[in-house]
């Protein structure tokens, strides 16, 4: 599946099990990204939320 | 027969996320992944039901409220709000561990440069380490080796910290051999152990840590069982201390990263914490 960064416009292929909110690296500006929809083949990136300080274990 | 619907409440989906769905699939479950950062939180309209929902939430805040939200709705939920509730404040799990006889480092909590100094003196002098009473990854975790130290860091945190920063949660320093070891305890059985290798004194994997295989010996069973028994039955991460007088408890977390476990050990981590929910919903 292939996908737009929102950051740097690159074209970017995903692997075919991605799941809605997943987090992803741009291969080109290594912006971290997270997977908004997925309808069919059609992805849409949006940026991933920044580091909160209650993220985590 | 009837599926076993799960409800896997999420903010970001992790490589842990991910494993827990492959399991699903692997299992005659019905998984429905809940982004709690879409949901309205309506007793009164809220429609979809669940046999058991398992919390996977990044956002401790967000994965509070929604266990709060599902248990009042008479769901099950994994882990519950109790176990919740201790794991996710350190003085907490701190005091459960002390007062259920669990080996812990000393600890104690204070609100003042005063009384930080003092309380130094009665843990046996520096270094000293502080954290923030909510907190994860290693962040905000101060190691203090004399007065000068710690005179900065409480005036920083008592100056430019929130109201939740100016209760100092305050622990012994324990000299590490450049690991703790990481245990998780499911439903009341020791499932995995792994040692987390550093250089640095902080040893989270999310800091840089090695994962390396750990054999459960008999005192760390002990010991890992008995901490679950304090916390209570849930899906839990263990951090332990190795000392010369054996082992303590560091902290507990409720809702576990285990991607690095199940990689190194091969144990699936994730199958277990779904056969495990599949029990809490037939209960």
């Amino acid at each position: 599946m292939q996908a737009q960064c929102p950051i740097c416009d690159a074209n970017i292929t995903l692997s075919n099990n991605i799941e809605v909110a997943e987090i992803i690296t741009c291969t080109e500006c290594k912006n971290r990204l997270e997977v908004g929809s997925i309808n069919q083949k059609d992805v849409v990136l949006k940026e991933a939320p920044k580091v909160e300080e209650d993220w985590g274990q | 027969m009837k599926k076993v619907k799960i409800g896997l409440l999420h903010t970001t989906i992790r490589g842990d996320e991910k494993l827990l769905i492959d399991a699903a699939k692997r299992r005659n479950v019905n998984l429905r992944l809940v982004d709690v950062r879409e949901q309205i939180l309506d007793p009164v309209s809220y429609q979809e039901r669940f046999d058991v929902v398992l919390e996977r939430c990044l956002s401790t805040v967000k994965g509070s409220h929604a266990i709060e939200f599902f248990e009042s709705m008479r769901i099950p939920v994994v882990n519950n709000l109790s176990v919740a509730r201790l794991c996710e404040n350190k003085f907490l799990t701190s005091l459960t561990l002390f007062k259920h006889r669990v080996p812990t480092p000393r600890f104690s909590l204070i609100f003042g440069e005063e009384q930080a100094k003092a309380a130094v003196l009665e843990l046996g002098g520096y270094p000293v380490v502080i954290k923030p009473v909510h907190g994860s990854w290693g962040r905000l975790v101060a190691k203090l080796n004399d007065a000068h130290a710690l005179e900065a860091v409480i005036e920083q945190k008592l100056t430019l910290g929130g109201p939740h920063h100016q209760a100092i949660y305050m622990q012994k320093y324990i000299e590490k051999p450049g690991r703790d070891i990481r245990v998780h305890v499911i439903g009341g059985k020791v499932i995995a152990a792994i040692y987390r290798k550093s250089n640095h004194w902080i040893t989270n994997t999310a800091r840089g840590a090695e994962a390396v295989p750990c054999k459960v010996d008999r005192a760390l069973k002990k010991i890992a069982l008995a901490t679950g028994k304090a916390i209570g039955e849930g899906v839990l991460g263990l951090d332990l201390f190795e000392t010369k007088n054996g082992y303590v408890v560091n902290e507990v977390n409720h809702t576990i990263e285990f991607k690095n476990v199940q990689r190194v050990t091969g144990i699936d981590i994730a199958g277990t914490i779904l056969d495990y929910c599949l029990k809490v919903a037939k209960k």
